[in-house]
């Protein structure tokens, strides 16, 4: 996603990756992301305030397992886990005056943020969703 | 869900309303299964 932040840049947006280990965990991970702010949420009420899933089910199954070999084959390894192994991430656009644009809730490991459609909310690409109704997904 | 109650730490460890942060524009919050 970080790769695609010229996109969202331009679409008026700007990018923020939360985390949920410890604020030195989130610096040091910051390091590898030049421009983009990253936070972190080692309590995880966020996620559990956004219904981001949480458990071994949804980190643990076949599909996640596929993500895992693909991304392998792809040559990108996971060294280590720095914060929940068993929460799920998503993937929220917030407006001003706190307006829920968009919001992805990953079902499993192996899901990815589906940035066409959060962008298609800001008129970019696909048609924009309706106004007033947040995409939920 | 109440959006003025989301909040995150930033890199120092203060807490950081996610509402506030959008209200100079629109903010896309990816939120991570973990770092690294």
């Amino acid at each position: 996603m970080a790769g695609r932040l010229d996109e969202i840049r331009a679409a008026g947006a700007r990018l923020m990756l939360v985390g949920n280990g410890s604020p030195g965990q989130a610096a040091k991970f910051a390091k590898g992301f030049p421009g983009v702010t990253v936070l972190t949420d080692p309590s995880l009420d966020t996620y559990r305030a956004l219904g981001l899933r949480r458990g071994v089910g949804a980190t643990l199954n076949p599909g996640s397992a596929l993500s895992a070999v693909g991304a392998a084959l792809r040559g990108n390894r996971q060294t280590s886990v720095e914060g929940d192994p068993w929460q799920q991430g998503g993937l929220l656009l917030l407006g001003p005056g706190g307006q829920v644009l968009y919001l992805q809730r990953n079902r499993g490991a192996g899901d990815r943020p589906d940035l066409d459609r959060a962008l298609a909310v800001l008129g970019v690409g696909r048609k924009p969703v309706r106004r007033g109704r947040p995409e939920v997904t | 869900m109440i959006v003025q109650e989301l909040k995150a730490l930033d890199l120092a460890g203060r807490s950081v309303s996610l509402a506030e942060l959008a209200e100079s524009g629109p903010v896309l919050f990816a939120f991570l299964r973990h770092f690294g």
